[in-house]
């Protein structure tokens, strides 16, 4: 299957990328090349075969007790903020101001 | 061997000296960071130390030392740390222009562990963006030199710290491996690194880039003291649900030096087209040195190897495109300056200029094939066949203890050398990936040399059978000297003395 420079559009605003038009061009180029690489899988019987997800898939996860325990205080959880408002992360206006006032 | 410079030293020496009283955590903490000040403008191993808060650790552990009590195992041990792995009192970056700023809010358990052993954390050492990387060329910030050669890489993407333990910057350091990115390195540059078992050490608080292969393991320069370091990191921990709850052995009493009867597989399909002849030659010497002490060697076979690296690239890019997903300039990382249509805009922008190259193909490709239409024929094709690899390890394991292969098909390359071909530069990992998809414990150790530039000797064991890794590893290094040799760098490199 080629991979197309719709596919790599398509796919980079799924993923929440913005991507320059070199960029893009570049990313056909490399994934084509590594999709074709992948494709020698079509070669192995994989028939009745289950996925693996996790290699210790089948032993129990460990639980811990359901007890509460302290979070990140609000001042360290926002240190790191790019910009905030108070005790909350600020991003532009996701509402449009109408120009009819 | 007291009186040997501190920076000679390896782990067990140093810490059971300093427990004894008889060299001081503050001497040995300062003979290394002058080391990295001498030597990490040519190396650049490091991206940032913490030398105040370094000394002041020493101190402590000094004044509980002259208390009559015991600092722990790794008692002034010096530690360098891969810098995805989130630490209070420096930014953790990934080496990604995204997170230069971040300052985590929290230490990884594995921190907290080194911290309780009485480890003193030195700085953070350099690494491809997100470990995304063989060579830690993909660095945001600068490339990391191998002490063995200036004009070749450490490998990666834990190069920083391998190169900083071959460069003796520090006797010890923490990597992380998903698909060959602590033993890769840790063959370029010559020093024993150990990817344990999926699950034997707590991920808690290393930034995550493909969860079901994510690994955190030590580097140092012997196989002993990578023992006395996984005993420390090794064990459950209630905040990372896949910290399995095996009991953790005693590492240590396990390094007998006998591999008397030991049956250690020799898989064929590692020897293949593409491992430079040298590299097999080094490895092949190496398997006869564990012979000749009474190991029984046995020719196997790993049929699905050829499709480790395919298989790899599927599963470590879906899952890196969703863990990434959460890099969104909103909460903390790098956000987008100038005019942004809405918080989608926002978000596009801002990962798509703070990210670099090789992360932003690796989250397309990963998007791709979790994409509808195309989540059968790759993702999904991929976990099968991952089964397929698991359980040819876990055939051959019914007939032998260990598996001896190369770990990379050649020494270090040079700067640039694979940049242009993202395939050629994924080949560097054809011998480690398969570990991964089994979730499998491995070692790289040095064992000979192409060039002046070391070859690894990768040893793979059971799932938690990391004692006969390191026993195995352990007689080797009593019985062969490649481990002992010290790169020769630049004048100006200091001898690690006494504080003044």
């Amino acid at each position: 299957m080629p991979v197309t420079p719709d596919d790599v559009r398509r796919v980079a605003q799924f993923a929440g990328l913005y991507l320059s038009p070199a960029e893009e061009d570049e990313l056909v180029q490399r994934i084509g090349q590594i999709i074709g690489y992948m494709e020698t899988l079509e070669a192995v019987a994989t028939e009745g075969v289950e996925p693996l997800i996790h290699p210790l898939a089948g032993s129990p996860a460990p639980l811990r007790p359901d007890t509460a325990r302290p979070g990140l205080p609000l001042e360290q959880a926002l240190a790191n903020a790019p910009d905030r408002h108070g005790p909350f992360y600020k991003v532009p206006s996701m509402i449009e101001e109408t120009a009819d006032d | 061997m007291t009186d040997a410079p501190l920076t000679e030293l390896g782990v067990i020496e140093l810490a059971d000296a300093v427990r004894r009283g008889q060299r001081r955590a503050e001497d040995a903490v300062r003979a290394h960071l002058d080391r990295i000040a001498a030597l990490d403008g040519h190396l650049r191993a490091f991206l940032a130390t913490q030398p105040e808060a370094a000394l002041a650790r020493a101190r402590e552990i000094d004044e509980t030392v002259r208390r009559g009590a015991d600092p722990g195992p790794l008692a002034g041990v010096p530690v360098a740390v891969k810098d995805n792995i989130c630490m209070r009192g420096l930014p953790t970056t990934a080496a990604s222009r995204f997170l230069a700023d971040f300052e985590p809010p929290y230490d990884a358990t594995v921190i907290e562990r080194l911290h309780a052993a009485g480890a003193v954390i030195l700085g953070k050492t350099n690494l491809d963006e997100f470990a995304m990387g063989s060579s830690t060329e993909n660095s945001a910030f600068h490339p990391t030199v191998n002490p063995w050669g200036a004009d070749r890489v450490p490998g990666g993407s834990s190069g920083g710290s391998a190169a900083a333990v071959a460069a003796g910057q520090a006797p010890a350091a923490l990597g992380t491996d998903t698909g060959g990115s602590i033993r890769l390195p840790a063959a370029f540059c010559g020093v024993t690194g150990l990817k344990p078992t999926y699950g034997r050490v707590s991920r808690y608080g290393a930034i995550a880039f493909a969860s079901s292969l994510d690994q955190i393991g030590p580097f140092a320069r012997s196989a002993a003291d990578a023992a006395r370091l996984l005993a420390v990191l090794a064990g459950p921990d209630d905040r990372d649900g896949t910290a399995a709850p095996e009991p953790v052995p005693d590492y240590e009493a396990a390094l007998t030096g006998d591999v008397q009867g030991l049956r250690i597989g020799v898989p064929a399909e590692y020897f293949a087209e593409g491992v430079a002849p040298e590299v097999e030659r080094a490895v092949r010497e190496a398997i006869d040195v564990l012979a000749a002490a009474g190991a029984r060697v046995v020719p196997v076979s790993l049929p699905h190897t050829p499709y480790a690296l395919p298989v790899y690239h599927l599963v470590a890019t879906a899952e890196a495109s969703s863990n990434l997903a959460r890099f969104d300039g909103v909460r903390y990382g790098y956000r987008a300056r100038g005019p942004v249509s809405g918080p989608d805009d926002l978000i596009a922008r801002s990962r798509g200029e703070g990210l670099g190259p090789e992360v932003k193909l690796r989250i397309v490709l990963g998007t791709f094939a979790l994409s509808a239409g195309r989540y059968d024929a790759y993702y999904g094709k991929a976990l099968r066949v991952r089964r397929l690899i698991q359980e040819d390890f876990q055939r051959v394991f019914r007939e032998v203890d260990l598996l001896a292969a190369p770990t990379a098909p050649t020494p270090a390359f040079r700067f640039g050398e694979r940049s242009a071909d993202p395939l050629a530069m994924y080949m560097s990992d054809v011998c480690t990936t398969g570990v991964n998809l089994a979730g499998l414990p491995a070692a790289s150790i040095p064992c000979g040399w192409v060039e002046g530039l070391p070859v690894g000797l990768q040893l793979i064991g059971r799932p938690f059978d990391e004692a006969t890794i390191l026993r195995a590893a352990d007689a080797y290094q009593r019985r062969t000297d490649h481990h002992l040799r010290r790169p020769a760098l630049p004048a100006g490199a200091a001898a690690g003395g006494e504080a003044r």
